[in-house]
């Protein structure tokens, strides 16, 4: 396979799996505030991403891929609201571990790469068409 | 005519496969630029002293018991480890914006090879008489 294109599949790659990671951190978001559906239950969970380098034998090189969604084993935060459908016998709700903060960081990351493998693209395609314009000379 | 045997020529398309490669190179570094313990990589410079001793006569290898003449080939440019510019703390060796530099770098590059190639082809018509503008 042509070089330029190998180097547009791979950024393709890249491109896939920073859309799920931004995929699962807008779960993570839309998912902030949800408690159980019991009381004393445990709310969501909040989901992360791991990446792993895989190597593609059709075009000997190394794409990514994500290699797991798993769960993020942090403690969950408590309060105290006794009229809480979701509230144990104590009257402590259990509210899930999703921190804005972290959430929009790793967004703003997911973005930046994202534009990276975008632009990386962008002129792995300009080179080609460079190429083929020495046909016209 | 063969065009390669004008060592301009082979030069300019052993230098746009070496970019070709290193595109491929980068794409990869970029693609994984959040994926825990990967390291950067690059390729060796292509050192263009090799380039103009292919223009030498070389061995060739017509029976099974012949030895190779030993000159590398300019196809396999070997890949290196880069240092990076700061380590991630999982281990992340590769930095977006050194790999943005070198991705630039090899843009002008391309376009410089791709320019000198169109200049010299045409300086070949002019001599030969086709080109009349």
């Amino acid at each position: 396979m042509n070089e330029m294109l190998k180097s547009m599949s791979v950024a393709a790659s890249g491109l896939e799996a920073q859309g799920t990671r931004l995929r699962v951190i807008s779960e993570n978001l839309a998912n902030a505030n949800s408690t159980s559906e019991v009381p004393g239950g445990d709310p969501y969970r909040r989901k992360t991403v791991t990446f792993a380098a895989e190597l593609d034998k059709a075009i000997g090189a190394e794409e990514v891929k994500v290699k797991k969604v798993g769960t993020d084993t942090a403690p969950f935060r408590e309060i105290y609201e006794p009229s809480h459908p979701a509230a144990d016998a104590n009257g402590h709700v259990k509210l899930p571990n999703v921190n804005m903060l972290i959430e929009l960081a790793d967004m703003r990351e997911a973005q930046r790469s994202y534009e990276a493998n975008l632009q990386m693209i962008e002129q792995s395609r300009s080179m080609l068409m460079r190429t083929i314009d020495l046909l016209r000379s | 005519m063969d065009i390669q045997g004008i060592g301009l020529f082979r030069m300019i398309s052993q230098q746009l496969r070496w970019l070709g490669q290193r595109q491929d190179v980068l794409s990869q570094n970029v693609a994984n630029a959040d994926t825990p313990g990967y390291q950067a990589h690059d390729l060796q410079p292509l050192a263009f002293g090799d380039a103009l001793q292919q223009a030498t006569l070389r061995p060739a290898v017509t029976q099974a018991g012949h030895i190779a003449g030993n000159a590398a080939d300019p196809a396999a440019a070997k890949v290196k480890t880069i240092t990076p510019w700061e380590v991630s703390p999982d281990g992340n060796g590769v930095v977006l914006e050194q790999q943005m530099t070198s991705l630039a770098e090899t843009q002008a590059d391309y376009q410089m090879a791709t320019e000198i190639y169109r200049k010299q082809i045409g300086m070949l018509k002019t001599a030969i008489g086709s080109n009349k503008g």
